[in-house]
């Protein structure tokens, strides 16, 4: 049976959710020292939703979401890992950026046609992977109570 | 026969340079099918087109549908040509020469699944820039060293003729990107298949301002994306990515 796991988004302008965000953050730059690249990308990929959240809510702009995106990158690009894991890490990145501006646009494309308009974020096959493989309480130590499962 | 697919929205004003650029072909062996999404643009201003290109002899149609995105618009109007095989020459693109069409259709044979060459690009600032493209060999031996990025040279959808059943096995859209989907499709399938041909003669020229200037950040991110999805395992990814970093933080700085 296929585990769901859905990301509550706030739409208040809080905090702790920037709290909650750089303290990912910091944990995905220690995470990269590691060599554990199921780790890394899962505590990764939990930094990007947390990021997109903040961007679609408004509390980050268009300039503080590019700019954190491109800090991860520098992240990864100047880590020790494997050329094979460092690649694989950039796509992870890269393709949940891409990602972020299409559910953005057409968010506005809806609202703007007064269509109703779901701002969560779908939590694609790779993170399910990555939670399915680590089980469920790590995510909530990461997480803490923002998410259901 | 080639379908010459505009895809368009909401952009009569641009329509009018690909429609003249059609015209003047000197071949009228071809068809244009325009592959319209708007959402406020009476159908009737797109018949026009249709009704005075095929007063020049052209055999033209016009499609109404709504799709999801640019690239699925593409991929969706490929169920309308008669052709057997198509070029995307969208809303305001244009074609190099009065024989580009006659030349295409030239190459045109059944050991061959896609067709390409070179484009000029022209910038929002009106700057020229000439890309001549190179072929499948040069361009895989570029990404397997990463001596230099795919970058300077990337083969540009409006140069490319497509065998239609291609496009039916190896659709250009599902790779989750939404600004270089088309450059993807390019790279996976001078990787996938032999049956390529690349022509010495630019093709088309198309303008800058589009969504690709829009979000260039994101269009930044998806070539970047590309060009790594396609690096050689040996190949130099730390310079790869100092270069679209580089590119990145410029913008991000302006």
């Amino acid at each position: 049976m296929h585990k769901t796991i859905i990301l509550s988004v706030s739409r208040e302008a809080s905090k702790s959710s920037v709290y909650s965000f750089l303290r990912l953050y910091s944990t995905t730059r220690l995470a990269l020292l590691t060599s554990d690249q199921l780790t890394i990308e899962l505590i990764l990929h939990l930094t990007l939703v947390k990021l997109h959240r903040l961007y679609s809510n408004g509390i980050y702009s268009s300039t503080q979401y590019h700019g954190f995106i491109s800090q991860l990158l520098m992240l990864i690009r100047h880590s020790s890992l494997p050329s094979s894991g460092m690649r694989d890490l950039m796509k992870t990145v890269l393709k949940f950026s891409s990602k972020v501006m299409l559910a953005q646009s057409e968010y506005k494309a809806k609202s703007a046609a007064g269509l109703p308009a779901s701002e969560s974020v779908s939590i694609n096959a790779t993170l399910t992977h990555l939670i399915g493989a680590h089980g469920c309480q790590q995510v909530d130590q990461i997480l803490g109570a923002s998410y259901i499962a | 026969m080639l379908t010459i697919i505009t895809t368009t929205r909401d952009n009569t004003d641009e329509l009018g340079r690909t429609f003249t650029s059609l015209v003047e072909q000197d071949t009228r062996s071809f068809e244009w099918l325009i592959y319209d999404g708007s959402r406020h643009t009476p159908i009737d201003e797109l018949n026009h087109f249709a009704d005075t290109a095929t007063g020049h002899g052209i055999s033209a149609s016009v499609i109404h549908a709504l799709d999801t995105s640019i690239y699925a618009a593409m991929q969706n109007s490929i169920k309308y040509a008669k052709g057997e095989w198509c070029l995307f020459l969208n809303c305001g693109d244009m074609l190099c020469h009065k024989s580009t069409i006659a030349h295409i259709s030239k190459h045109i044979q059944p050991s061959v699944d896609m067709i390409y060459g070179g484009n000029i690009y022209i910038d929002v600032d009106h700057t020229v820039h000439y890309h001549p493209g190179s072929s499948p060999e040069k361009i895989k031996q570029v990404l397997e060293t990463g001596e230099t990025p795919y970058y300077y040279h990337m083969v540009c959808q409006q140069s490319i003729a497509y065998r239609l059943s291609l496009l039916r096995s190896l659709p250009l859209y599902p790779a989750d990107l939404r600004l270089a989907a088309d450059h993807n499709h390019f790279l996976r399938t001078i990787h996938s298949t032999p049956n390529v041909l690349f022509t010495n003669m630019p093709i088309s020229i198309y303008f800058g301002g589009g969504s690709s200037h829009r979000y260039i950040l994101n269009t930044y991110y998806e070539w970047m994306y590309n060009n790594i999805a396609f690096i050689g395992e040996n190949a130099k990814l730390h310079d790869l990515c100092d270069h679209y970093l580089d590119l990145i933080s410029s913008q991000i700085q302006e």
